[in-house]
C-alpha cells in the first residue's frame, strides 16, 4: 500500500539535537510558531544513537492500553527493536492533534481509530529514511536494503537504527511510503507485556495525585452542598488563621485552602461554610427532573421535537411523524415508556492538578483527557503567551469521561496563581468528586412499535429526551441537527424509522460518560425489541437476527448463541442478551442471572465483539469486560438523586460502583475482522444493563423499563 | 499544632510532623513521599491506601498517625517490592498483566499478600471473599487469577 505523505518540509538536524532523529508526521496545521517549531522538529519519535526509540504518545493514558497500543502501531512499520522502545507522555502539543478530535483529546475511544493511519505513515516514513541513510553509507541501492528488528541490512552489511539516526535525520521525508500487509503484522495484532505496567505494580507511575516538586503546597476545597447554583461564603469558621494554612482564597466551583499539606487543607476547608446564591431555578431534585423528562418525551411536548431520523430518510419532523402514523395505522402496536437516572463518573483518583505560577511562566502537571483545553484554558486564565504555558501530562487514575472536564484544571491554575513561585498541588475529596460531578444524564425515552403479521417489527419510533451534551459541550452544536449525544440510529432494519430528540434545558452539570449516548439508547433499543420479542413468542436472539442484514453484527449474535449454548440448561437460571453497534464495532453481550425470591444474582456474563482489525487482543478483552463492569454497577444499583440539588451519594457503594464482591465472571470472544481498527474502551459498557433487563424478565421477573434494576424492588448485589 | 511522631516505615525508623488525627496516608505520601499507597475515598471503603502494619492489613486513609507506636512496622508497596522483588504476587500481577490504570493496583498488591499469606491455596470463593478493594477499570477477575497464580507460585 503506498501513502503520500502530506508534510514534506522536515527540519534537518538541529542545535543541540545532535545524535537525535526526529521526525514529525501530523496531518495537522499548525496553528502558531511554537508549533511550528515542534512540528517541525518531530513529534512523535526520537531515535537516540545509542539505539533507544522513544515515543512520545499523544493520547492520555487512563488504563484504556492506548500507551502501548500507539507505540505498536508506528514500531509496526518502523520495525524497531520493541525492547528498546521506551514510551512517554507528551506535553500539550497541536501538532498532535487527533485527526477524528480536532485536538490533542482523549476520548470517543478514537485513540487507535484516529492515530492509526498519522503512526504507520510515521513509523513508514522513518524506516525508508533509515535504509536511504543505509544504502547511502553503503553506496547499494535503497531497494537493496531489508530491516529486521531495528537493524539495517544489505547482504553481509548490517546498521542499528541508533547508527543510522542522525544521517537519516538530516534526510527529506518521503513523499511515498509503502506500508505493511495486515498479514506481515508482527506487532499489530499480537500481545506483549504492557510496558508500563511494572511501574504501575511497584507504584512508581506517576498519576496525577503522586506530583510531588519542591517546596510544593497543597489546595484543598470547600464547595457549596449543592450541585449547581452561585457558590458564596457563608462563614469562614476561622479556616484562614489555621496554623499551616497559607491562603484562603475564592476559585472556580467554591473557594481553596491553601495549606502545607493536605490534611490541613481539608480539615481548615470544612470550617469554611458555602452556600449559594439565591436564584430562580426551578426543579431541584431529581424526581421533578425524571418527571419532567417522561412528560416531555410524550406527545404533550411535540413542538420541541427535534427530528433525529425521519421516515425513509425524509429531513421533515411532521412528515415524517404523518408518515410513521400511517405505516402503524392497521395492526398491532406496543408501545413503552423508559427511563435512565443520572450517574457519577466515579474514578479512582479523584480529581487533582498541580501549578506553578511564575512571572512569566505557568506549568502544569494535569491528568487530563485534553492537554488542548487545559493549555487554553490556561493562557486565557494566566494571560500569557502561549509558548509561556507549559503543561506536563501524568496518568490518569480512571477518566471515564470526567478528565476531560477542566474545572478542578482551572481551580488548580487559581491557587497556582495566588502563590506565585510556589507549586500548588489541588486534591478533591472522594466526597467533592462524587457530589460535584459533570453527570451522565438522566434520560427518558418514549419507543412505539408497529409490526406486520408475523410479528416482525415494520415501524419503529423511539423519542428521547434529556440534557443535551452536545448543546452544553460542542463548539460545533446546531439546534436543528441530529444530537448523537441524544440518539442513535439503530441497526437493526425496522423499515420505517422515526426517531425524534427533545433537548431539555437543565442546570445540572452534566458530561461525557463512559460510551455517552450509546449508554442509554443501547438501552432503550435492546430492552424495547426484547419485549417486543416476548410479545411474539419469539427467542430473544433469533428474533433479533430477523431484523439484521448486516452480517457483521449477525455473526457477533451467532457466536454469541454458541458461547452461551453450553450454559443453558443450568438449573434455575435465565439469560438475556443485548446487542451493541459503535465505535466502528459490535458487542453482544449475554448474562445468566438467578432469580429467587426477588433476589437477584448475576452469575455469568459472556461478551462477543468484532472491533475489527485489533491491537492488542488481550487488552481488548480486558477493556470490554472492564467497560462490562463500568456498566453493571450502575444497572444494577446506580443513580445520582438530587434533594434541593444536593447530591444523595458520597462513595463508591452508593453510587453505583461495581464492587469486587459482585464481580461475575466474564468470557470474552474476539471474532477475527477484516474491518479498520474500531475503537474498545467503551464497546463494552452499554449492553449488560439490557441484556441483565432482558434476563430478569425471561426469569419471570418484572420487565424493567427504568433504571436501575433496584427500582424495581429486587435485592440485587452491587 | 503539629507534632513529632516516630514511625518506623519499611524497616527504618523515622520521625515526621504532622497534626495530630492525620490519617498515616498523607504522612507516607507527604511527609516520606511514598507515593505508591493511593487516596481514593478516605473512609476507608476502596482499599487503595492498602499498607501492612504488624503483618496485617491496614486501610492508611483512616488510621490516625497518632495511633501507631514507634515500633509497629508499617510496610507500604515501596517496602515490599525493597525486600522482596520476587514475591510471587509481583510477579503474577506482571505475568498476568492485570493493571489497567493501575491506581488501586498498589492497594490490590498489598491486600493480596496478606490473603496469601492467611490462605495459601484459595479457590475461587475463597478469593472473591477475601478481596475487598475497588477497582473502577474492572480487573477484578485478572486479579482473581493473578492472585490464583500467586499461590502456584508461592506453593511451589
Amino acid at each position: 500500500m503506498n501513502i503520500k505523505i502530506q508534510r514534506r518540509e522536515f527540519l534537518k538536524g538541529s542545535v543541540g539535537l545532535t545524535g537525535l532523529f526526529l521526525f514529525g508526521c501530523s496531518n495537522q496545521k499548525p496553528v502558531d510558531t511554537e508549533d511550528v517549531i515542534r512540528s517541525e522538529l518531530g513529534v512523535y519519535l526520537n531515535i537516540f544513537s545509542d539505539g533507544r526509540v522513544l515515543f512520545e504518545t499523544p493520547n492520555a493514558e487512563m488504563g484504556q492500553g492506548t500507551y502501548d497500543a500507539l507505540a505498536k502501531i508506528l514500531v509496526e512499520e518502523l520495525d524497531a527493536d520493541w525492547g528498546k522502545v521506551e514510551i512517554t507522555l507528551s506535553g500539550a502539543n497541536a501538532a498532535m492533534a487527533n485527526p477524528k478530535l480536532f485536538g490533542q483529546v482523549t476520548g470517543n475511544s478514537d485513540a487507535v481509530r484516529g492515530y492509526f493511519p498519522v503512526l504507520r505513515n510515521a513509523g513508514a516514513a522513518a524506516r525508508s529514511m533509515l535504509i536511504q541513510a543505509a544504502a547511502e553509507r553503503w553506496n547499494v541501492p535503497s531497494i537493496e536494503c531489508t530491516t529486521e528488528n531495528g537493524w539495517v541490512i544489505s547482504g553481509s552489511n548490517r546498521a542499528s537504527y541508533g547508527d543510522l539516526s542522525e544521517a537519516a535525520g538530516k534526510l527529506s521525508i518521503p513523499e511515498n511510503v509503502t506500508l505493511k500487509q495486515a498479514s506481515e503484522f508482527k506487532f499489530i495484532g499480537h500481545d506483549f507485556p504492557r510496558k508500563e505496567t511494572a511501574t504501575k505494580i511497584t507504584g512508581e507511575a506517576i498519576f496525577g495525585i503522586d506530583v510531588m516538586l519542591p517546596n510544593m503546597l497543597t489546595a484543598a476545597l470547600a464547595m457549596p452542598a449543592e450541585a449547581w447554583g452561585k457558590p458564596k461564603m457563608v462563614d469562614d469558621g476561622g479556616a484562614s488563621s489555621v496554623d499551616g494554612v497559607k491562603a484562603v482564597i475564592p476559585v472556580f466551583g467554591g473557594f481553596a485552602v491553601i495549606a502545607d499539606d493536605f490534611w490541613t487543607a481539608k480539615t481548615a476547608a470544612e470550617k469554611i461554610s458555602v452556600g449559594i446564591e439565591e436564584d430562580d431555578v426551578q426543579r431541584n431534585s431529581s424526581a421533578e427532573i425524571q418527571e419532567h423528562l417522561s412528560a416531555m418525551s410524550g406527545p404533550q411536548y411535540d413542538e420541541h421535537g427535534v427530528l433525529f431520523a425521519g421516515v425513509n430518510g425524509g429531513k421533515d419532523l411532521a412528515v415524517s411523524r404523518v408518515a410513521f402514523r400511517s405505516a402503524i395505522s392497521n395492526g398491532k402496536t406496543l408501545k413503552l415508556q423508559q427511563s435512565v437516572p443520572f450517574l457519577a463518573h466515579g474514578a479512582l483518583e479523584p480529581l487533582c492538578c498541580t501549578a506553578q505560577f511564575d512571572t512569566n511562566k505557568l506549568t502544569l502537571w494535569a491528568p487530563t483527557q485534553t492537554p488542548k483545553g487545559v493549555h487554553a484554558l490556561a493562557v486565557k486564565l494566566s494571560g500569557l503567551p502561549k509558548d509561556s504555558v507549559e503543561v506536563h501530562r501524568t496518568f490518569l487514575g480512571g477518566g471515564f469521561g470526567r478528565k476531560w472536564h477542566t474545572d478542578f484544571i482551572q481551580q488548580s491554575i487559581e491557587t497556582a496563581m495566588a502563590m506565585p513561585g510556589r507549586p500548588v498541588k489541588l486534591i478533591w475529596t472522594r466526597e467533592q468528586d462524587t457530589q460535584h460531578d459533570f453527570y451522565r444524564p438522566a434520560h427518558a425515552s418514549h419507543v412505539e412499535m408497529g409490526f406486520d403479521d408475523n410479528g416482525k417489527i415494520t415501524a419503529w419510533k423511539n423519542v428521547i429526551a434529556g440534557k443535551s451534551i452536545s448543546k452544553t459541550w460542542s463548539a460545533f452544536y446546531k439546534p436543528e441537527a441530529p444530537d448523537r449525544t441524544l440518539h442513535k440510529v439503530p441497526l437493526y432494519d425496522f423499515k420505517t424509522i422515526h426517531l425524534e430528540t427533545r433537548a431539555v434545558d437543565s442546570p445540572v452539570p452534566i458530561g461525557y460518560w463512559r460510551s455517552v449516548s450509546h449508554a442509554h439508547t443501547c438501552f432503550f433499543t435492546e430492552a424495547a425489541i426484547d419485549e417486543a420479542a416476548t410479545t411474539w413468542d419469539r427467542d430473544p436472539l433469533e428474533y433479533r437476527l430477523e431484523h439484521l442484514k448486516d452480517e457483521r453484527p449477525r455473526r457477533v449474535l451467532k457466536a454469541l448463541q454458541e458461547l452461551m449454548s453450553k450454559s443453558e440448561n443450568d438449573a434455575g437460571t435465565s439469560s438475556g442478551i443485548a446487542l451493541m453497534s459503535g465505535y466502528d464495532g459490535f458487542c453482544a453481550v449475554g448474562v445468566q442471572i438467578t432469580l429467587a425470591d426477588q433476589n437477584l444474582d448475576v452469575n455469568k456474563i459472556w461478551a462477543v465483539a468484532d472491533c475489527g482489525l485489533v491491537i492488542d487482543p488481550e487488552n481488548a478483552k480486558r477493556q470490554i469486560e472492564g467497560g462490562i463492569f463500568y456498566g453493571l454497577g450502575p444497572a444494577l444499583d446506580g443513580k445520582i438523586e438530587f434533594d434541593e440539588r444536593k447530591v444523595q451519594s458520597s462513595y463508591f457503594n452508593d453510587s453505583g460502583a461495581s464492587s469486587p464482591f459482585a464481580a461475575p465472571l466474564v468470557e470474552i470472544k474476539l471474532l477475527p475482522s477484516d474491518a479498520p481498527p474500531g475503537g474498545i474502551g467503551e464497546l463494552g459498557t452499554p449492553a449488560i444493563a439490557p441484556a441483565l433487563c432482558n434476563a430478569i424478565a425471561a426469569a419471570g421477573g418484572p420487565r424493567i423499563r427504568d433504571l436501575p434494576i433496584s427500582k424495581a424492588g429486587l435485592r440485587v448485589r452491587v | 499544632m503539629k507534632q513529632t511522631y516516630q514511625l518506623k516505615i519499611n524497616g527504618k525508623s523515622q520521625s515526621v510532623r504532622a497534626a495530630p488525627g492525620t490519617p498515616l496516608l498523607w504522612v507516607l505520601r507527604e511527609q516520606v513521599q511514598l507515593t505508591g499507597t493511593k487516596y481514593g475515598c478516605g473512609v476507608g471503603q476502596c482499599g487503595a491506601c492498602t499498607i501492612h502494619i504488624d503483618g496485617k492489613v491496614q486501610r492508611s486513609c483512616v488510621l490516625p498517625v497518632d495511633a501507631i507506636g514507634p515500633d509497629q512496622e508499617i510496610v507500604t508497596i515501596e517496602g515490599l517490592v525493597a525486600d522482596s522483588p520476587d514475591h510471587p504476587v509481583l510477579l503474577a500481577w506482571a505475568e498476568m498483566d492485570v493493571p489497567q490504570c493501575g491506581y488501586c493496583q498498589t492497594g490490590q498488591i498489598m491486600a493480596a499478600t496478606q490473603f496469601l499469606n492467611d490462605t495459601p491455596k484459595p479457590n475461587t470463593d475463597e478469593i472473591r471473599a477475601g478481596m475487598m478493594n475497588y477497582c473502577r477499570c474492572g480487573t477484578y477477575n485478572a486479579i482473581a487469577a493473578a492472585i490464583s497464580r500467586a499461590a502456584d507460585l508461592g506453593n511451589k
